[in-house]
């Protein structure tokens, strides 16, 4: 009798615990799911689903064999311009047409404050590979010297080593900006140059570790060369870190180039990079990684305007007034600041790179707009990203659906390469530096008679 | 008269059924601090006290699995297969507490605020109530039973 009676509550018990699991297992958003809705200005915001267990894909690097290269439109030619480099970032070119290729790793020491963190970063290092053997050195800035102007690069010199997570770079004046993961450099530098020996002045510092999470501090200048413009990314995902680590992150910085004075120039951005000044306006702009662990299809990256004083929303709400319920105490007030970014990329896509095309000798339908370097998802079932895409641009606002430029680095499950920076090289190509294929990829138009840099 | 009584011999099973005690006794704490972290982050949004509940979860459930998996070879070596009709509601009311940890422990991966509220703190006040009838079960084993005491059979 009491044996019946127990068996009677431990059955109950069976019940609730699988009762508890069918309500917080409810999250399937289904996999029919437009990601073209969430790019233009107005995407699909979808409501977020719970997931009990977050999407976690990430494609294993198996790295590009000989001969192997991506995939682009009629119309262009893509060549390898640079091959055995090691974790290339950034590609930025210099007014004399010799390209700066800035490499680096993620600086180490991470605290990984719950078994959540040390599960991904082991996780995140086997996608990684990297194989047997030391790691070859990063942390470095190649510059790559085409000579004679036919896409082939004829000499290549290193430039600057043991950097601390170098990323963005920026050339002004005889002087050269690298920004390193906790400060922005100046390195005396005239063009021409194959080698520095000068040290650097510490022009600026910008927030540093040791949690440093999204690490990478891009860089851009000024039309009038008076100000820097210094990316910073959150030190979290949505402030599952404490606010108070949060400090001077998630933001644009705006650096006096002769005195080192900075301020906020823009805030609420979770992860911006690519920072970069539209040729016809002036105005500066940027990419941004937007928040993961809300659902496959949420939240759209973007790309926008940046404007000085502005909110856009980290942590507290996305794309707008969408409110994040993870961070908490709520903030309506800063929700209501927050306004709406200019253009979604999608979600997941993991945007780091833009350039401007204006200058470019591409093929016409591609000389108005922005290319956009998407690293690629991890937060997801099925890939997005992985690409470089073109958005279109008129009257210095993006006008028409993203386009697909250079595709080809995911080969079924598994990437032959990530895209990040891109950049217009001197004969007006496009290049894309590809920090797991270890190249920079240059797109040409096929029928162009290599041009002088404008 | 003897002067004196000798002592009684002492009918504790020491060393395997100690072993289990022991091991069970993590889970038991863990989970029960863990229900008053996930309170003390529901009440202060300090996220010092998420991060607390995290590894007393994960610590839990590993030594919840361990003194599970170590139950069930050694009671039935020691005391044969007929305990397990009378250790039945023990051992539903173990895999109820691993499944609601397990649960719990995914929830708790969440970044802020939705990792306690509201589902994490109800899991785990739902394990703890679940391990309270689970111990109750496991005592009238060896009360009823004589599991953990010698020459019960």
């Amino acid at each position: 009798m009491t044996d019946r009676f127990h068996l009677n509550r431990a059955s109950a018990l069976v019940g609730s615990s699988l009762l508890a699991f069918a309500l917080i297992g409810c999250s399937d958003t289904g996999s029919n799911f437009d990601v073209a809705s969430q790019i233009g200005p107005d995407p699909v915001v979808p409501e977020p689903s719970t997931e009990l267990l977050p999407d976690l894909k990430v494609a294993e690097v198996v790295g590009w064999k000989e001969g192997q290269t991506p995939t682009v439109p009629q119309g262009m030619t893509v060549t390898a311009f640079a091959k055995d480099l090691v974790n290339p970032r950034v590609v930025r070119t210099l007014p004399n047409g010799d390209v700066l290729v800035v490499q680096s790793r993620a600086p180490e020491g991470k605290p990984l404050p719950r078994p959540k963190d040390v599960i991904r970063e082991w996780i995140m290092a086997m996608a990684k590979g990297g194989g047997g053997g030391p790691p070859k050195e990063s942390n470095l800035i190649t510059l790559l010297r085409d000579t004679n102007r036919d896409g082939q690069v004829d000499e290549r010199h290193e430039l600057l080593k043991g950097l601390n997570s170098p990323f963005g770079v920026v050339w002004h004046e005889g002087t050269l900006y690298v920004a390193a993961a906790d400060a922005i450099l100046a390195y005396p530098y005239q063009l021409g140059q194959t080698s520095i020996t000068a040290p650097p002045k510490e022009l600026a510092p910008l927030p540093g570790g040791p949690i440093n999470h999204h690490w990478t501090k891009d860089l851009a200048i000024s039309p009038d060369g008076r100000f820097l413009y210094a990316s910073v990314g959150s030190n979290s995902n949505a402030a599952e870190r404490g606010i108070e680590a949060e400090k001077g992150r998630a933001a644009i910085w705006q650096v006096d180039r002769a005195t080192g004075a900075s301020r906020l120039y823009a805030s609420g951005l979770r992860n911006p990079n690519g920072l970069s000044i539209h040729p016809e306006t002036g105005v500066l702009w940027t990419v941004v990684n937007e928040r993961d662990e809300l659902g496959p299809n949420l939240v759209p990256d973007y790309l926008t305007s940046v404007q000085e004083g502005a909110f856009y929303g980290w942590p507290w709400s996305y794309f707008g007034n969408h409110v994040d319920e993870r961070v908490h105490p709520p903030r309506p007030d800063m929700v209501q600041k927050a306004i709406k970014p200019d253009y979604a990329l999608s979600s997941h896509v993991a945007a780091l790179g833009l350039t401007f095309s204006m200058n470019s000798s591409l093929p016409e339908q591609y000389r108005r707009g922005a290319f956009i370097g998407e690293h690629g998802s991890w937060n997801r079932n099925a890939f997005n990203g992985y690409k470089v895409v073109y958005v279109p641009f008129e009257n210095g606002k993006p006008a028409g659906k993203a386009q697909d430029v250079v595709t080809g680095f995911l080969d079924g499950d598994q990437a032959r390469g990530r895209p990040v920076g891109v950049a217009i090289d001197g004969t007006g190509a496009l290049l894309v530096a590809d920090d797991a294929g270890n190249a920079v990829w240059r797109v040409a138009a096929s029928n162009a008679a290599a041009q002088p840099s404008q | 008269m003897p002067p004196y009584a000798p002592p009684p011999r002492s009918t504790a099973a020491v060393a395997g059924h100690v072993i289990h005690r022991l091991l069970a006794s993590f889970p038991i704490a863990c989970f029960t601090l863990a229900l008053a972290t996930d309170i003390a982050y529901w009440r202060t949004s300090n996220l010092m006290w998420l991060e607390f509940s995290a590894w007393l979860l994960l610590a839990g459930i590993t030594f919840g699995v361990i003194a599970a998996l170590y139950g069930a070879v050694y009671v039935p070596v020691r005391f044969g297969l007929r305990i397990v009709r009378f250790a039945l509601p023990t051992i539903i009311g173990t895999l109820v507490v691993l499944i609601l940890a397990f649960l719990n422990n995914l929830v708790h991966t969440a970044d802020g605020w939705t990792a306690v509220v509201p589902w994490g703190l109800t899991l785990s006040a739902l394990t703890v109530l679940a391990m309270l009838v689970t111990v109750w079960f496991g005592t009238s084993l060896v009360h009823n039973h004589s599991v953990g005491v010698r020459y019960h059979d």
